[in-house]
């Protein structure tokens, strides 16, 4: 997948002789390699364009939620930016308007020791790392074998937890590799038709829950996303039946969390939806101005798609620690049936769902 | 170079006007135009009363053959005027054939820079006209600042856009201020004849500039949402009845319209907002106590506003309130499924 999209590489001065870029231009096709950057059209993204660049800022950031709402206490970790998979609802779409292409932060392994003292610093602290903020987890993964990097050292340690978020089927760096302990392999869900319309590049929902079940079958913790839940034309039905695929592929006791969040986005990314996914039924919905300042769902249509998915999963099983993403308390209490309270209080909730899968 | 520049600008200060036929004059707005939507009423005003003060520059065509033999470097607008007040030949001064495009360009909006402010259209020519000639990053670095223009490059195709695709209807809507440069950025996104159906409106109704893009976003929402082309939704007789309504002033009629149409985006969000208002019409307040939904009901309290004279007052009001029937009926309203 990723291999086959890649038209041209782009190797930042400096940042050649990382082992990393060394490593991904032995696997890009040959001859892509020129010096960055030249300007590239906005509408693509430049995901045909991979990016070799050494990353300036921090690698480990907290996921940067905001304080109206109840924010689970993630840590981002930047090892890429921008993906090479076209959901129509991508944030990050506005997110990296002025910066395309895959860019790929090839001076992990040389930070990897800080990233790791900042775990150490706390062994009483669990520090919830994921790498699917800014980019798929795993969709570049047969590239820049991130899984080689990271399981390891997030494995040894008791603190922490690693998360890959994806929306691909790219497992074969996870299952190639020796450890499991530590480390959750993480998908995003939604409804069939949400799926194959919105989720240009993605692997079919089929396809992520057989490798879901091939991961688990491995001896991997998983986790889902339900993110963004968007309602559509027959929603209720869709979405039951991703549940249905979930118990046909899945043990529900080796999930450690599956989080639940409506399609949210500041504003100035409808624009940008609406020129580069012309189709899209996604902002059909009835949205208002959240207290973030995000366009969010009317709230009664919120609690309703939580309610609904709650009550399904729940039968499903009971303890598949379900939370929301970026959430009122409000919210919480009459969709979910409690509140943690805020942030702290997730946090909380899910330390005590590491603790306890991993124990 | 600096000083090759000096003598290039002292050598136009230095041309000395001669009369040329008007005639020979092509008042098309040609390649270092940069004026639209003006009233030459004043300058002529002007020019009958103290006369022509500043001579325009002209260029030859360089094209043999033509009764037009002049292009107008700078003095668009005084050549209009003039031949609205029927002259024949005016003083013009004229650069030589030789002088770079580039230079003919510059000389017209530095003279321009001086001593006007440019309209977005006017905006949109300039850049245009600098692009053919000026690489583009140089345009945004250097000239849009300019313009009071950020230098960043979507907004330079933004203007040179509205230069380049928009029709005059919507041109001259931009021009004279009654269409704000937000929403002629949304109408860049939509075909000419959709352009047109909004201009249409923004030419009979005076919208706000925050209505203005509300009225796009919430026509371009539902025909997605209908599935109905946005030509047929602005033919709606439920909107065009509403612009012929001849009881209302124009911001009611903006107000109306947006009302309208936001109640078919959001059907929802309205119902609640209505149900809430009855809720509190049937509490029967007197107009001392106001409850106030928050907005988009998205936080979760409600606010409850007294006004009072003094503690004792303040006491009253609440033991009322209090003992008011049907405080207790006060809730979120809207209906469990929707």
């Amino acid at each position: 997948m990723a291999n086959s999209q890649i038209r041209r590489t782009l190797v930042e001065e400096g940042s050649e002789k990382s082992p990393m870029s060394r490593r991904i231009m032995g696997r890009v096709p040959h001859g892509s390699f020129a010096k960055p950057p030249g300007p590239t059209a906005q509408d693509s993204m430049g995901k045909d364009t991979l990016h070799l660049l050494s990353y300036k800022g921090e690698f480990l950031k907290p996921c940067p939620g905001t304080k109206e709402y109840i924010c689970c206490g993630y840590q981002i970790l930047n090892v890429a930016t921008n993906c090479p998979l076209d959901c129509s609802y991508c944030i990050l779409q506005s997110y990296f308007l002025h910066q395309p292409h895959l860019r790929i932060h090839v001076n992990l392994e040389e930070n990897l020791g800080a990233i790791l003292a900042f775990i150490d610093r706390d062994p009483e602290q669990i520090v919830r790392v994921g790498t699917g903020e800014f980019a798929d987890s795993l969709a570049l993964d047969p590239l820049t074998r991130w899984t080689d990097i990271l399981m390891g050292p997030f494995s040894e340690r008791k603190n922490a937890v690693l998360e890959f978020k994806t929306k691909t089927n790219q497992i074969d760096g996870l299952i190639s590799s020796p450890y499991r302990d530590r480390i959750i392999v993480s998908w995003s869900l939604n409804s069939p038709l949400i799926s194959a319309t919105e989720e240009k590049g993605a692997a079919t929902l089929k396809q992520r829950l057989e490798a879901a079940r091939r991961c688990q079958s491995e001896g991997f913790v998983v986790s889902f996303h339900f993110d963004p839940l968007i309602p559509h034309k027959g929603w209720r039905e869709g979405y039951l039946k991703t549940i249905d695929l979930m118990d046909r592929h899945l043990k529900p006791q080796g999930i450690i969390w599956i989080s639940m969040g409506s399609l949210r986005f500041m504003p100035d990314l409808k624009p940008i939806i609406r020129k580069r996914h012309p189709g899209t039924a996604i902002l059909d919905g009835e949205f208002i101005t959240g207290l973030d300042g995000k366009v969010r769902y009317f709230k009664p249509i919120r609690i309703e798609l939580y309610q609904f998915m709650r009550q399904n999963l729940e039968k499903w099983h009971s303890d598949l620690g379900l939370y929301l993403c970026m959430e009122s308390d409000e919210i919480w209490g009459k969709s979910m049936g409690w509140s943690p309270g805020d942030s702290e209080g997730l946090k909380g909730f899910l330390d005590e769902r590491v603790l306890k899968i991993f124990r | 170079m600096i000083q090759v520049f000096h003598m290039d600008r002292l050598k136009t200060a230095d041309l000395l006007p001669q009369p040329v036929n008007l005639n020979q004059i092509d008042d098309s707005p040609g390649p270092y135009c940069m004026s639209y939507g003006f009233d030459t009423t004043p300058l002529a005003d002007s020019i009958r009363r103290i006369g022509l003060i500043n001579s325009p520059i002209l260029v030859g065509k360089g094209e043999g053959g033509d009764e037009v033999e002049w292009v107008v470097v700078s003095g668009f607008r005084r050549i209009k005027a003039l031949k609205a007040l029927g002259e024949t030949h005016i003083p013009c001064r004229i650069l030589p054939p030789e002088t770079p495009p580039l230079r003919c360009l510059l000389i017209n909006l530095y003279e321009n820079l001086t001593i006007r402010d440019f309209n977005p259209v006017e905006k949109g020519m300039a850049l245009a006209r600098l692009l053919e000639w000026v690489p583009e990053k140089k345009v945004v670095k250097a000239f849009m600042p300019l313009f009071d223009l950020p230098s960043r490059e979507e907004t330079l195709h933004v203007f040179v856009q509205i230069e380049t695709e928009f029709e005059r209807k919507a041109k001259d809507l931009l021009a004279h201020g009654d269409l704000s440069t937000k929403a002629a950025k949304l109408l860049l996104e939509m075909g000419s004849a959709v352009r047109e159906g909004f201009c249409r409106y923004f030419s009979i109704i005076k919208f706000s500039k925050n209505q203005q893009t509300q009225f796009i976003d919430f026509i371009y929402d539902l025909s997605h949402i209908e599935d109905n082309a946005i030509t047929r939704l602005l033919d709606d007789p439920q909107l065009t009845d509403i612009c012929d309504n001849g009881h209302m002033n124009n911001p009611q009629k903006a107000r109306a319209l947006i009302t309208l149409l936001r109640s078919r985006r959001l059907p929802h969000l309205v119902k609640a907002e209505k149900g809430f208002r009855r809720m509190v019409e049937k509490l029967a307040l007197p107009a001392s106590y106001r409850i106030t939904p928050p907005p988009f009901f998205e936080a979760p309290q409600y606010r409850l506003e007294i006004s009072f004279e003094n503690g004792k007052d303040l006491m009253e009001k609440l033991l009322i309130l209090v003992k008011k029937e049907g405080l207790v009926t006060l809730e979120d309203p809207w209906d469990k499924s929707v």
